[in-house]
């Protein structure tokens, strides 16, 4: 703009800085959150209205930050995992490891249940992100479970809760994003989160036995045929090497995690493609899988960029300390234990109403150093922080899994939210366990 | 006259978001196996690979905006009368139109800046605003697709919304 432009809109932006405050620009911001304004778009609107008229920013930090905070090593992953499980499916891998699943909880009731359980593990396990995750086997599994009698929102809910574990079960997107944002290396967080995502998985295999036993009774442990589990599991080689290149690469420090997602990728690829090594990936469909997934990095990379700079905003003017004064106050009055319970619950209720990556850049830097100064271990608080949002996923009216699963089963979304409390109640024992027992999260950890 | 300005577009933007995608695929997963064979690994393999994520990112927001892809909290926008949620549409769009010019304005001194030092990618000869021009540009294409989606309201047409197939 011109020097006299400038001049022009100089008494305007005046009166706007006389007349904004940071109270006004945030309660317009939330006006516009609940009206539907897209997150992306409320972000950023906060972030220049508050770095122009209340702490007086150079707007050129909004024009750097939009390349530089892009330009992390350890951020590129998350294009390369969400590809890796685009791969992965669309090769015919996914199938492969859904045949291994069933050979093992096939005997159990609720069979097709549990296969989806076991199945959105070792999916999890390859790829980093929830949705990819549900919407997956949702695709395979979720018509069947109907098949055999389960209500459809109950099925929806079911798959649509195993889908969190994609979340927890390392590689994870949301990880990676806390890891970036918070400063804790990611690796820590992926191995801190192997336990609590196995026993998340345990714990939605017991609800779904639970809760599909009666439509579809169990036949018996002596239907286990060792020799089906070796064949389906030697069928599904190619989805164990993935999973054994990104745990054990990472785990014995041969690749970074954006490295071992690139090789993964590779390979799910090769794999995918070649018909020699069981691939069902036709290469001309392989541009299109690379736009789908792409998406994602639309949806989630702008939300980032904007949050990051909506910290360094509201940090110069003194919110998060603010808020982390208000909790500071409340666990010297109540007890640590009120107080966790109170950044749980906070962690849960804009895990509800909005998108989990959102929730990570907007509550992780305000409730990290809350957690810090009363002794809670950086792992293990993002490992707690990580499941709260993972919950997020399932939790109405803003249920990202919910939405998936409602579109790709052609459910309609109250039915699933009427079954989905069913499935809330081990996920939040699961929560409460994890935060309770820090050697859950540290305990690999420990040389 | 419209869809061929659109297939424009999005030929424009599929082919960005192939080629940045792919260059990230190949470099960091070659470059890795490379080094795990051979010991050695390109200086220039991180910068080049981030420079095509920010190449991708923007692009790809551009295409959610033709798509309606971005998250937003929709429970009481659903329940809204046809004219409020038109209203609050074009309002949306308008927001889009202000941010994105001031995004492309300070973007664009972010580009001039890197051009004036004559920066460098390490280890080769690419200046550093072929990647920082893609924030101005990404921006660009997003106010295309915003004046598309405006266009679209005004005549009363459905916003696309986004589908499960879309989320990944």
């Amino acid at each position: 703009m011109s020097g006299e432009e400038l001049t022009l809109l100089e008494p305007l932006v005046e009166w706007l800085r006389e007349v904004l405050d940071v109270w006004s620009i945030t309660g317009i911001a939330i006006a516009l959150f609940f009206l539907g304004t897209p997150v992306v778009l409320v972000l950023a609107s906060w972030v220049i209205a508050s770095s122009y008229f209340i702490v007086e920013f150079p707007l050129m930090n909004v024009g750097i930050a939009a390349n530089d905070s892009i330009k992390s090593f350890i951020f590129l992953a998350v294009p390369l995992f969400v590809i890796t499980g685009d791969f992965l499916t669309e090769g015919g891998i996914s199938r492969k490891l859904i045949a291994f699943s069933r050979s093992i909880v096939g005997f159990m009731p609720g069979a097709t249940a549990a296969t989806a359980m076991v199945s959105c593990g070792l999916f999890a396990a390859i790829s980093g992100s929830n949705a990819a995750t549900a919407a997956t086997m949702g695709r395979l599994l979720g018509p069947e479970m109907v098949e055999r009698g389960v209500r459809p929102g109950l099925a929806g809910a079911i798959i649509a809760a195993g889908g969190t574990v994609g979340v927890i079960i390392p590689p994870s997107v949301i990880f990676l994003i806390y890891g970036v944002t918070m400063d804790v290396p990611s690796v820590d967080l992926f191995v801190g989160g192997m336990i609590p995502g196995a026993i998340m998985v345990m714990a939605l295999i017991a609800a779904a036995v639970w809760l599909t036993g009666k439509v579809e009774p169990g036949i018996g442990l002596r239907h286990i045929k060792p020799r089906q589990i070796l064949c389906s599991g030697a069928h599904a080689w190619a989805g164990f090497v993935a999973i054994g290149v990104i745990f054990l690469g990472i785990y014995w420090g041969y690749f970074s995690p954006t490295e071992a997602a690139g090789v993964v990728a590779i390979y799910c690829f090769i794999v995918g493609t070649v018909p020699f090594l069981g691939g069902q990936l036709k290469l001309r469909q392989v541009p299109g899988i690379l736009l789908n997934s792409a998406r994602l990095a639309g949806l989630l990379v702008p939300l980032v960029v904007f949050s990051i700079q909506f910290q360094q905003v509201s940090s110069v003017m003194g919110l998060p300390e603010a808020i982390q004064e208000f909790l500071s106050e409340l666990g010297s009055n109540f007890g640590y234990a009120a107080l966790v319970a109170v950044m749980m619950l906070l962690i849960l209720a804009v895990g509800a109403i909005t998108e989990s990556v959102a929730v990570v850049l907007i509550l992780g830097p305000i409730l990290g150093p809350v957690a810090d100064s009363i002794g809670i271990d950086p792992v293990h608080w993002g490992v707690v922080f990580v499941v709260g949002t993972t919950i997020g996923f399932i939790t109405p009216p803003y249920g990202l899994n919910l939405f998936v699963v409602s579109g790709v089963l052609g459910i309609n979304y109250d039915q699933i939210i009427r079954q989905v409390f069913k499935l809330l109640l081990p996920l939040m024992a699961v929560w409460a366990l994890v935060t309770a027992v820090p050697w859950l999260s540290l305990v690999l950890l420990e040389d | 006259m419209g869809q061929r300005f659109d297939d424009l577009i999005s030929g424009i933007e599929k082919a960005v978001m192939l080629v940045a995608y792919v260059t990230i695929i190949l470099v960091v997963g070659l470059d890795t196996i490379r080094r795990m064979i051979t010991g050695e690994q390109a200086p220039w393999g991180p910068e080049v690979a981030m420079g095509a994520f920010v190449w991708l990112s923007w692009f790809a927001m551009a295409s959610g905006v033709r798509t309606g892809a971005h998250l937003s909290f929709t429970t009481l926008r659903d329940r809204m009368g046809p004219r409020l949620r038109q209203a609050m549409a074009v309002f949306d769009c308008l927001l889009w139109f202000g941010l994105g010019l001031v995004i492309i304005v300070v973007s664009w001194d972010v580009v001039e800046l890197n051009q004036r030092f004559n920066q460098k990618i390490f280890g080769t000869e690419i200046p550093v605003a072929a990647i920082s021009i893609a924030v101005p540009i990404g921006w660009g294409f997003t106010m295309l697709r915003v004046a598309q989606q405006l266009v679209r309201v005004l005549r009363g047409e459905t916003a696309p919304h986004l589908t499960a197939e879309d989320i990944r």
